[in-house]
């Protein structure tokens, strides 16, 4: 692990039996996780839900816990996988459970942000803007998204990011990259009016 | 380099606002596509700041601690099962339960063959005002009232009336008789 990591500490002490330091960890990263879970699912029950499964998770390995990489990471990937796993639950769902979540602005986000281009554009404002920009990245990929939510959001670098997310920087690179040229033409309108 | 190669090398700089390699700006400054593309990715890289940022719900964190008290609970349960079952995988403990039940069986057999003294098919009820059989009655009793009942209803002759006369014999210390304890208590319907 490179350098000193705060969190790490506080994990050792919740090892310890210090249930005052896991509510530390609570406050710095509920809100995070919940943020990310969120934009990646698009559904506020279910965010909550993972993102209290993920620190169960981390509760639950607390006396496993070696502090071989950053806490954040370690969370991030739990969130990860879960959210990952969760969007695998989503396409074995029955196709008219789908278009109640996700899939549905998945499909057509770009095409409503067309439709509507003429009035919106015009008294857009700051939470219209964070609409259109959720909705387009509700549509990428799951990979792609998380990705480019850690990169954007929380600031991960690209092999911190590939260690949540279990692959190569490589990978990464890519998946970021793609998630930004589907991004560009969902928004390119935008862009090029400067909407955004 | 070719130009998706140079974009996809724009990525890092554009995100971390860094400089490019010079190889990467040689290439910027003779490629149009490039150089707007760097453009076009700028921007929307600081439009991607417009997003709301969530609260979790209020009480997520009691609503957390609830959940480990669930887990914890169930996981402590779970495992009592589990050293149990692994309890009773033990040859040893085997042989000890199977020894327990041994003896618990043969001391209620020998209880049920010796501890009431069986009455003669037909004998009348008077017979059973001999001192010791009461005696052993009362005793009896006290142990274990219903089995009593069963072996009395067993030996006792036919028609003779019973009716009312376990209930005041289950009791029988709660009206004693000074001077035949036992027999007092016999007849007598408490309560």
């Amino acid at each position: 692990m490179d350098g000193f990591d705060p969190d790490v500490e506080l994990m050792l002490k919740v090892r310890n039996g210090d249930t005052e330091s896991f509510n530390a960890i609570l406050n710095k990263y509920q809100r995070p996780i919940f943020n990310y879970l969120y934009r990646c699912l698009s559904q506020l029950d279910e965010a909550e839900e993972l993102t209290q499964e993920v620190f169960l998770r981390v509760y639950a390995s607390r006396r496993r816990y070696e502090p071989t990489a950053k806490l954040s990471s370690w969370i991030y990937k739990i969130a990860t996988n879960l959210f990952l796993k969760e969007l695998g639950k989503r396409r074995r769902r029955p196709s008219g459970e789908l278009r109640s979540h996700s899939e549905d602005s998945q499909e057509s986000s770009a095409e409503r942000i067309a439709d509507s281009r003429p009035t919106v554009l015009q008294d857009i404002e700051e939470t219209e803007r964070g609409r259109l920009i959720s909705e387009a990245i509700e549509g990428l990929p799951g990979n792609e998204k998380a990705a480019l939510l850690l990169r954007k959001y929380h600031e991960l670098s690209y092999k911190e990011i590939a260690a949540a997310m279990g692959c190569t920087e490589g990978a990464v690179k890519t998946y970021i990259h793609r998630g930004k040229l589907r991004l560009k033409d969902r928004l390119s309108s935008y862009l090029k009016e400067g909407a955004l | 380099m070719n130009c998706r190669e140079i974009q996809f090398m724009l990525d890092q700089a554009v995100e971390e606002g860094t400089a490019l390699p010079d190889g990467v700006a040689r290439h910027l400054a003779t490629c149009p596509g490039c150089a707007a593309y760097r453009k076009e990715m700028a921007r929307l890289w600081q439009a991607l700041d417009f997003i709301e940022v969530i609260q979790p719900a209020q009480g997520f964190q009691a609503r957390f601690w609830r959940k480990v008290g669930e887990q914890e609970s169930r996981a402590w349960w779970s495992g009592r099962w589990t050293s149990w079952l692994e309890l009773g995988r033990q040859p040893r403990v085997i042989a000890g339960a199977a020894l327990v039940l041994a003896l618990a069986l043969g001391t209620t057999m020998v209880v049920n063959q010796s501890g009431i003294a069986p009455i003669e098919q037909g004998a009348p009820l008077a017979s059973l005002d001999d001192d010791w059989l009461l005696e052993s009655l009362s005793t009896a009793v006290e142990s274990n009232g219903q089995a009593l009942l069963a072996h009395y209803d067993l030996w006792a002759p036919e028609g003779e009336e019973l009716s009312g006369f376990p209930t005041p014999l289950l009791i029988p210390q709660s009206t004693p008789d000074p001077k035949i304890p036992n027999r007092g208590a016999r007849h007598e319907k408490i309560g």
